[in-house]
């Protein structure tokens, strides 16, 4: 009996002793890996089957309140197709005009001999899964390596910048939104074209760090992307100057940006490619 | 057995609410069952078990929302052990004993989480939204109870609460009522 306690005790103290290690252990690999961006092949297992999961469940719902969306569009179909009509006459005539100056544009870039620049490659993709927590600003997206997606890609809707992809599995890849604490994008203040880097404040927005007093920033300025970062092309929309604070101190000024997209509202993203990737 | 089926559970749990919870409604994106979960391993499986459980619930929040790989299982097995602790202290066993418990543990894991991430981010501090706090916290509260009682249900055979020993085996009875 008293050899059975005995052991018992000493499974206790290794057992506790194991978790103390353990948990040093753990602390001792955050701190040394920082952000890491490479899965494992058995991170990527569990990142593709619970993404499969996610990706069921975002169909059907998102199929669910389709159907019902559908319906009550179909109650005012005759209205809007009355209002459509009307409108489709008007924009027939503006595309005649905007077909003809596109003619003149092409013969005269044909005349400079200008050479056409091709936009990117781009690929579309649906958020099947979101980050739930108060401290990361990160989505699941159904495209992977598979698709040619890779780190670092950029990831953009039509209205902005949202962010860029970190960590990719097969079939799915998560993508660091541009509000994240731990995101930082080079950007340029469109009307002074003064650079600044912005970092992410989770629903406050952006905010955009390393601008000089002396600068010209002004409430309701448009920032875009600088293309200097290396990640996202320049001149894409990443929001507007919501606020500007000169404090006696320092040599910065602080500026709020109000984001071009909202985080909250993002359903479907493009995906920036890259030409090598597509190649593969 | 009783492991497998919570670990079903939790995974159902984490799907939905990184999914569709997250694109239905605000309130519904504020909604954490699997915290829940989480207090439930601790407080009623085996060392060992529930040690395993929490390490595999905490690992996939690493994977699919953490930003530092270790951040989720360090934090998440801090409160699964002091739990353990306190639960052997106090005798948790009511309703309202639950639930305090339950809210004390989520402050401590927003808490936790926060000043990691200042630490490890000290160039740019993330925000910190006491209304979204609260909200959470409000919605905790409301499902604990429901919640508890499911996984007693879910984990107990004869559909009375009882403590699991050792890997899916039952104590007829409790230790607390005894």
């Amino acid at each position: 009996m008293k050899k059975r306690e005995k052991k018992s005790n000493y499974l206790k103290i290794f057992l506790i002793f194991g978790a103390i290690l353990a948990f040093i252990l753990i602390v001792t690999f955050i701190i040394s890996s920082g952000r890491q961006h490479k899965f494992s092949g058995p991170t990527k297992f569990i990142f593709d089957v619970v993404g499969h999961g996610q990706k069921i469940v975002t169909t059907v719902t998102s199929k669910v309140t389709g159907l019902i969306s559908s319906y009550v569009d179909l109650r005012h179909v005759r209205e809007n197709n009355r209002k459509l009509r009307k409108e489709l006459a008007k924009f027939k005539a503006v595309n005649n005009e905007y077909l003809e100056a596109m003619a003149t544009n092409v013969r005269l870039a044909n005349l400079l001999e200008l050479k056409e620049s091709l936009p990117p490659p781009t690929l579309t993709a649906q958020i099947v899964g979101r980050d739930h927590s108060m401290w990361f600003k990160s989505v699941i997206i159904d495209r992977g390596s598979s698709d040619g997606i890779q780190s670092g890609m950029p990831v953009v809707t039509v209205e902005g910048i949202v962010g860029q992809i970190i960590n990719v599995s097969p079939h799915f890849a998560k993508v660091l939104l541009a509000n994240d604490p731990t995101s930082a994008i080079d950007v340029l203040i469109q009307k002074s074209r003064t650079h600044g880097i912005i970092k992410g404040k989770g629903a406050e927005g952006y905010q955009l760090h390393y601008i000089l007093k002396n600068s010209d920033v002004e409430q309701g300025y448009s920032i875009v992307t600088s293309g200097l970062d290396g990640v996202f092309p320049k001149g894409l929309p990443v929001g507007t100057v919501s606020s500007v604070a000169r404090s006696r101190r320092g040599m910065f000024q602080k500026i709020k940006i109000k984001p071009a997209v909202d985080f909250s509202e993002l359903e479907y993203l493009i995906i920036i490619m890259r030409e090598s990737s597509l190649l593969q | 057995m009783s492991i497998v089926l919570l670990f079903i559970t939790g995974l159902l749990f984490f799907i939905l609410q990184t999914s569709i919870f997250q694109t239905m409604s605000y309130w519904t994106a504020m909604l954490n069952p699997l915290f829940i979960l989480f207090v439930f391993i601790a407080i009623r499986l085996n060392l060992v078990g529930g040690a395993l459980l929490t390490l595999l619930f905490a690992s996939l929040l690493d994977i699919f929302t953490g930003l530092f790989p270790g951040l989720y299982p360090v934090v998440y097995l801090t409160l699964y052990f002091n739990l353990r602790w306190l639960n052997k202290v106090i005798v948790i066993k009511e309703n309202p004993q639950k639930i305090i418990l339950v809210l004390i543990s989520f402050l401590f894991i927003n808490f936790a989480g926060y000043i990691f991430v200042n630490l490890l981010i000290s160039d740019n501090t993330p925000p910190w939204s006491w209304f979204d706090i609260t909200v959470q916290t409000v919605f905790v509260a409301l499902l604990t109870a429901p919640l508890f009682n499911f996984f007693e249900k879910l984990t107990s055979p004869s559909s009375s609460p009882g403590k699991i020993h050792s890997w899916g085996t039952f104590n007829k009875t409790n230790r607390f009522r005894d």
